[in-house]
């Protein structure tokens, strides 16, 4: 039989074959439909069917003192759940949860029977909890009953360092100190694992798994000292108890660094309890982000600025009749005090307003505005901490400056200045005229490097002269000693400082009641290792910064030599 | 006629070498195919393995977590200091410490100090300034101005 061309094959022979040929033109569209164009989305909706995928949350790093002591730690804590339609023997379950749960057993069981679609057995258990129950799970293949784990900051010390630490709250957002400004570093990335599963999501072992671990958070290694951080912490308690004072603040620093070694505010507040009411606004650094008149210590500024510019010198001496007149308003010393003929040395001793005027406005306003900016005052201080203000200087020329500003700046009124911003110019004083950067991380070791980021003190730039520093520091020193019974003093060591008791600006003028207290010092003042700034908001017991703020100086100074074993100051020179 | 000549050939092409060829080429396939059995149920028992392993890792990783935080909340400083009051010991006041000279005894260095280039910049103009002063013989430090009282 030989084959016959179409165009002779019978009718129905070619209907045929051109029914079979448009069913076959047909078919192959549908396959390039399907397995070409629309292969991308099929392959991927068959892969979400056929594989899981679960994200490995990465532990925030962790927050440490220099010494070790930790701040603040990731912990890993589960949820247990359970569907309780699924469960088929719920008292066999709940016998079997009781131990583990560590809750009664009619307890569990009453969730067990409950008519929910979830139900929550234990919030927040611990890995040993979490773990136990998921052996569980896996032996006796209970697809219902879940313990899923989740990240949590915890802090070990509560309210210790509040105000330097920060929070992380539920939704693992930061907010406040160091966990606010270094949450770049702190929050690690997140890992994944994955694989082949079935349609219930549970891993098949077919293949190599897929996964990609979790990087863990860098290391926050802080220059605070947890030893001196505790002594300063007990002693800001002490003052507010004895003083009766609303709130307060405390700041020591390194001057030869900006390295700050403590750092207390008062109100504290525990840090695992940010969701209570109570501790609302507590979190909040006052040191950086709360500005107030410094009044008297900032007479250490002006001098330092006469003194350097040359307009005045430490045997300079004044007439002091009590009040001066300056931009159409009076200005008094404090308790109406007129001494008459009084040195530089009597002038910071007695804290006389009318002779800081008048050293102002031989100064002048541009030369005197010029070192209060060098001083840092005005700008921020850029130190690692979240929520720094810059307090508000205001200068000739900027609309709201009057020629009294001169002469109220000149004693620390009518200019707002942060704490830190205070304690650093001071240090500057400390440190022969060299402002140091403030800084309050001492590095930070990232989880994949080798070698921890150290952080290098940085000299922002030479305020006053050396010869300056040293005058000042004599003289500050000798108001000291002149007055022996001034409570800032620390038997066997030289000490340099200054009181403040500031009026607080309410609308249109200062509250007749109340005053803020404060003491900022340095010891040894030959050699300065510590500048400390005390600071205590409406006090009772006393209105004067000598009274309440000066003596709490010499307590954290008295316990600071021992922990540092610093020696007295005839040790000191003997072995020089 | 046509199929006797069609068997013919057939016998002639196909050999008994041609035919253990085929067979040894099926049995080479085979035996490829059981090794890549074995290798690939292999990587997927060490797969397993290691994903256990992983997971016994990130465990013990969060136990570690958890005792360390246990462990940091027992040594809290102020934990320490009331156990310490509570057995009668108290921090001593400087009156009681006794600081003792020991030469050449080692003191722990401040790190260095990075300058900003500001600084550099002023201190370099600084430099040049007294140099220049120096050779003209004038002097560095001039005296303050007295405040008129």
């Amino acid at each position: 039989m030989s084959a016959q061309p179409l165009s002779r094959a019978p009718l129905r022979m070619r209907a045929a074959f051109i029914l079979l040929m448009a069913v076959g033109i047909v078919l192959a569209a549908r396959l390039f439909y399907w397995q070409i164009i629309r292969w991308e989305d099929l392959s991927r909706r068959a892969d979400k069917q056929n594989t899981f995928e679960v994200v490995v949350p990465a532990p925030r790093g962790d927050i440490l003192t220099r010494d070790g002591t930790l701040l603040a730690k990731d912990v890993f804590l589960y949820t247990i759940r359970v569907t309780p339609k699924d469960v088929t023997e719920p008292d066999q379950l709940a016998t079997d949860l009781a131990p583990i749960l560590k809750m009664p057993r009619d307890a569990i069981l009453a969730k067990l029977k409950s008519d929910q679609t979830n139900v929550v057995l234990l919030r927040d258990a611990l890995p040993e909890i979490g773990e136990a129950v998921l052996d569980l799970r896996n032996r006796r293949k209970m697809l219902y009953l879940s313990a899923d784990a989740k990240p949590v900051r915890l802090y070990p010390n509560g309210s210790f360092a509040h105000a330097i630490v920060g929070i992380v709250n539920a939704e693992r957002q930061a907010a406040y100190g160091i966990e606010q400004s270094k949450d770049g570093e702190l929050r690690g990335t997140d890992g994944k694992v994955g694989g082949s599963s079935n349609v219930l999501k549970e891993p098949i072992p077919f293949d190599l798994p897929r996964d990609l671990p979790a990087t863990p958070g860098a290391t926050v290694v802080l220059t605070i000292d947890a030893a001196i951080q505790r002594i300063v912490e007990q002693e800001l308690q002490n003052a507010i108890r004895d003083s009766r004072a609303e709130s307060g603040s405390i700041i020591v620093m390194d001057p030869k660094t900006g390295a700050i070694l403590a750092l207390a505010v008062w109100p504290t507040a525990d840090l695992n309890r940010y969701f209570d009411p109570a501790n609302q606004g507590r979190y909040a650094n006052q040191t950086i982000s709360a500005q107030y008149e410094p009044g008297s210590v900032f007479k250490i500024v002006t001098t330092a600025a006469a003194l350097d510019a040359g307009v005045i010198t430490p045997s300079s001496c004044f007439q002091d009749d009590g009040s001066i007149y300056i931009g159409g308003r009076i200005i008094k010393n404090h308790n109406d005090l007129a001494p008459g003929r009084v040195c530089l040395t009597d002038v910071l001793r007695m804290s006389l307003n009318v002779e800081m005027v008048k050293i102002a406005i031989s100064l002048g306003a541009n030369r005197f505005y010029q070192y209060v900016k060098n001083f840092g005052f005005g700008a921020l201080t850029h130190i690692e901490l979240a929520g720094e203000v810059t307090g508000d200087v205001k200068v000739v020329g900027d609309g709201r400056w009057r020629e009294v500003d001169l002469g109220t700046n000149a004693f620390g009124q009518g200019i707002a200045v942060t704490p830190l911003q205070m304690i650093t110019a001071v240090a500057t004083v400390a440190n022969q005229g060299k402002l140091m950067k403030p800084y309050i991380v001492k590095s930070v070791q990232p989880a994949n490097a080798r070698q921890p980021i150290e952080t290098t003190p940085q000299l922002v730039r030479q305020v006053i002269r050396p010869e300056t520093a040293k005058t000042l520091t004599k003289i500050l020193s000798d108001s000291i000693i002149a007055e022996s019974t001034n409570k800032a003093i620390v038997p066997g060591y030289s000490i340099a400082g200054k009181t403040g008791t500031a009026q607080i600006p309410i609308a249109g003028s200062f509250d007749p009641k109340w005053t803020i207290a404060s003491f900022v010092g340095y010891l040894p003042a030959d050699d300065p290792r510590f500048v400390i700034l005390v600071k205590l908001d409406k006090p009772q017991s006393s209105e004067w910064g000598s009274q309440v703020a000066s003596p709490v100086f010499a307590a954290i100074a008295k316990q600071i030599v021992i922990q540092t074993g610093l020696p007295p100051d005839h040790v000191r020179l003997a072995i020089k | 006629m046509t199929t006797q000549i069609v068997r013919r050939q057939l016998t002639n092409a196909v050999s008994f070498g041609t035919v253990r060829t085929l067979i040894l080429m099926l049995a080479l396939l085979a035996l490829l195919g059981i090794v890549y059995m074995a290798q690939s149920s292999q990587a997927t028992l060490t797969g397993q393995r290691v994903q256990e392993l992983r997971e016994k890792l990130v465990r013990l990783n969060r136990e570690i977590d958890q005792l360390e935080y246990e462990i940091a909340a027992q040594s809290a400083p102020s934990k320490i200091a009331e156990r310490a009051r509570v057995r009668g010991l108290h921090p001593p006041t400087l009156a009681q410490t006794t600081f003792i000279q020991v030469k050449d005894y080692p003191v722990a260095s401040s790190p260095p100090v990075a300058s900003s280039p500001a600084t550099n910049n002023e201190s370099f103009m600084v430099i040049l300034w007294q140099q220049l002063l120096t050779r003209l013989g004038i002097p560095l430090d001039v005296p303050p101005v007295q405040a008129s009282p």
